[in-house]
């Protein structure tokens, strides 16, 4: 088994997140492989409904990437998202299913060394989590 | 409050009213139940129609008339209905409207007094055992008969927003102008009016259900996973639930779409390990998925567990989730036709701790 290799899905927003994705690999940044990452056009295309399918398919953590508020390419899909964020993640918490696993993290496109910091520090603290219990047999 | 004063028997008063809504053209269409044989049933009803309706039913059938308001009103139904409602259903109109399912404009809200109604399976057994209607309905009144659990807890036994509200009383029966339509309305009719609240009389009544309700959600926390699971082990999938929801209004809904087929190749990767269900895991993603859409604007009638054939107790999910997400924006289902619906809108301030870690 070896130590335990948290599997991370990374909605990023194409306009922000996907590229200090990108910047973070081109500035040859360290951070764990964990996130695998989907390139959305907009964070708040991410309906709540695509967090919890990757969590009861066995995902161990779940990362928005959002533009910083007033940064939106569309004026306000991040703010509407941060409203969808905050309904899944309390409906988590109400169901006791860990809403801990879901991360919203506003990461404008130079911001490589904070995509960097938040992958490490996202997968510090689902290892913590230790796997998901929703886990189903997915081999990473 | 105005109030008109119908003085007689409540249902010919409530009947004669109506009728007069009609004649007088101040509505096309009456919506409302009536019962048949065994069952109650939606009926409209056009001018000269014999009104054989019973405003106050003491249960809600499988059709909630938002429902049927919102096809009518999206497949472009001229004139004005007048739907005869519970409370409930009231706040499930306010809420379609500003999701622009209902056209307001051309709908008067006839809501009645509604302490709580009985399971429709229920219903049909008191008829046999030779209750009369009427009968059903004073029992349930004053609290004889087991009532659903959604409405034992209800803190709205007159909504928030409605045009005409009826109320019996000991001589007849009160009719109350809640919006500038049905002050409009009581002075065509020209029954003597006065000064009046509906609510008083339902005071007591609604802070002991508010602390009830309180107690209820706090014991409603599911403990995990495993609990889930158990909540959901004998659901069979039929999407009832869904089909009977007023606020579920979404002609395809998202978990009945293609991107929830799962194909065999996934079954077959999943199965051998953990000795997980996939099956459950596609119940689980649409019962709390449709939780998740729809809750914010749940008006926790509890029409779920009503329609669920397999008895899972579905109104402690939505009160939970309802209670819960909603208090998230400090919004309520159904209380005020300017309130935007929280997932429509957004504020800059706020919510700031669902953002990082």
């Amino acid at each position: 088994m070896g130590e335990f290799k948290p599997v991370i899905v990374g909605f990023l927003c194409r306009w922000c997140a996907s590229a200090a994705a990108d910047l973070a690999g081109t500035s040859r940044l360290q951070y764990p492989a964990t996130i695998r990452p989907i390139r959305v056009n907009c964070s708040s295309m991410v309906d709540p409904a695509y967090i919890l399918r990757a969590l009861l398919e066995g995902a161990d953590g779940v990362l928005v990437g959002a533009c910083h508020p007033g940064d939106c390419h569309y004026v306000d899909g991040n703010l509407k998202e941060r409203r969808r964020i905050a309904v899944i993640k309390n409906t988590l918490g109400k169901l006791g299913l860990q809403p801990e696993r879901v991360r919203f993290e506003y990461i404008s496109t130079s911001e490589g060394l904070k995509f960097a910091k938040v992958a490490e520090e996202f997968t510090r603290q689902i290892r913590k989590l230790g796997p998901n219990p929703l886990r189903g047999g997915f081999d990473d | 409050m105005i109030r008109a004063v119908l003085r007689g028997d409540v249902h010919k008063q409530a009947v004669s009213l109506l009728t007069e809504l009609l004649s007088k053209g101040l509505a096309d269409y009456v919506l409302a139940y009536r019962t048949r044989g065994e069952g109650v049933e939606a009926c409209i009803y056009r001018k000269g129609d014999v009104l054989d309706l019973n405003v106050f039913t003491p249960t809600i059938p499988g059709l909630p008339i938002p429902t049927i308001l919102s096809w009518s009103s999206t497949s472009g139904l001229k004139g004005v209905v007048a739907a005869i409602v519970k409370p409930c259903m009231a706040r499930a109109i306010v809420e379609l409207a500003k999701l622009q399912q209902i056209d307001r404009d051309k709908l008067i809200i006839v809501s009645v007094d509604c302490i709580g109604t009985i399971d429709v399976e229920n219903y049909k057994d008191l008829l046999e055992e030779g209750f009369t209607q009427t009968g059903i309905t004073e029992e349930c009144l004053n609290g004889r008969l087991e009532m659903r659990e959604a409405c034992g807890l209800c803190t709205d036994p007159v909504p928030p927003v409605f045009d005409l509200h009826l109320s019996p009383y000991k001589g007849g029966l009160y009719a109350y102008a809640g919006s500038k339509l049905g002050n409009k309305i009581l002075e065509v009719l020209k029954a003597p009016r006065e000064e009046g609240d509906p609510y008083v009389k339902f005071k007591n009544l609604i802070s002991r259900r508010q602390e009830e309700k309180q107690r209820y959600v706090e014991e409603a926390k599911f403990k995990g996973f495993d609990e889930l699971q158990k909540f959901f082990e004998d659901c069979i999938g039929c999407h009832n639930c869904m089909e009977v929801c007023p606020l579920c209004f979404c002609k395809e809904c998202f978990y009945d779409s293609p991107r929830y087929d799962y194909v065999t190749r996934r079954f077959l990767s999943w199965s051998p390990q953990d000795g997980m269900t996939p099956l459950l895991q596609s119940k689980l993603q649409f019962h709390v998925g449709r939780a998740v859409h729809m809750s914010t604007s749940c008006v926790e009638c509890g029409l779920c567990e009503q329609a669920c054939p397999k008895d899972i107790n579905l109104t402690r999910l939505f009160l939970l989730l309802a209670e819960a997400n909603q208090e998230l924006f400090s919004y309520r289902a159904g209380r005020s036709v300017e309130e935007e619906p929280p997932l429509r809108t957004f504020h800059a301030e706020g919510l700031s701790s669902f953002e990082g870690g």
